[in-house]
């Protein structure tokens, strides 16, 4: 899989991620016969990285863009064609849920940055 | 004597006249353009202007503070050392880079510099220098 499962993290922690994963669920059984090529994979790579760009929130973006580069890394070793396409498929989704959560995040954008995300440090 | 101009050639009335019944053509490349003139009488004279591909390519090199920027940008990405050697004509896999790191670099690219590299362009990037000329390339397409 293209996400790995959530680990058992602090409560108020998942309830703040849960909207990606619990939306992103469903099974990837609907993947393709066709094992995608490298630079489909990439691709997909690239989307979701530009996709996670799109959240408002520092630590959902981050989370997000750390969580695909972990996981993609995790599924390089892959070599079984059949494993390859599900992973694939399954990425594809979340590609999809990530794309409408970060619009349903920038409809109720809080005005608060993190203090992650300041140039400089105000002390 | 009256005078009809047609991108910067004149053609007098008098001329007209001598060759009512003649055909005269010319052609006159004004900037990127094919202009002719026909000519089958006085009240009869047509003007045709159609686009011609004229191809201009300019190359120049990154600037050096570019360059020194991309070389920052891949040694935070691939976790470098300070002393580790990375220039112009560093490859990202002679660096350690993997298929993985070059999408992560050209992404970190875009957002320190502000632009969007196309997926066709990106798989294209092999060097530090050529990173950085195509980020120049981008950045002078967006300034008017």
């Amino acid at each position: 899989m293209i996400f790995l499962d959530l680990p058992s993290i602090h409560i108020s922690s998942l309830t703040l991620y849960s909207v990606l994963y619990l939306e992103g669920a469903m099974s990837a059984a609907a993947s393709s016969s066709a094992t995608p090529s490298a630079a489909q994979v990439l691709s997909l790579f690239r989307s979701l990285l530009r996709a996670a760009r799109e959240f408002p929130d520092y630590n959902i973006r981050e989370y997000t863009k750390r969580r695909t580069i972990d996981s993609f890394r995790h599924n390089a070793t892959l070599s079984d064609p059949s494993q390859i396409s599900t992973a694939f498929a399954h990425g594809k989704s979340q590609l999809a849920v990530v794309k409408r959560q970060a619009v349903v995040y920038s409809l109720y954008d809080s005005p608060l940055r993190s203090v992650m995300e300041l140039q400089q440090v105000p002390f | 004597m009256a005078t009809n101009t047609f991108t910067g050639a004149s053609l007098s009335e008098r001329f007209l006249r001598l060759k009512l019944n003649q055909r005269l053509a010319f052609n006159s490349i004004a900037g990127q353009r094919y202009s002719s003139i026909s000519s089958y009488g006085r009240r009869n004279v047509s003007f045709s202007s159609q686009p011609r591909s004229i191809r201009l390519t300019v190359s120049c090199a990154a600037k050096p503070e570019t360059v020194e920027k991309v070389c920052k940008i891949v040694k935070n990405q691939l976790a470098l050392s300070d002393d580790s050697k990375v220039n112009g004509e560093s490859t990202f896999t002679a660096l350690g880079a993997d298929s993985l790191d070059t999408v992560e670099i050209v992404m970190g690219l875009e957002e320190e510099f502000g632009i969007t590299v196309e997926e066709d362009s990106a798989q294209s990037i092999s060097t530090v220098q050529e990173a950085a000329d195509l980020i120049e390339e981008i950045i002078n397409k967006q300034s008017p």
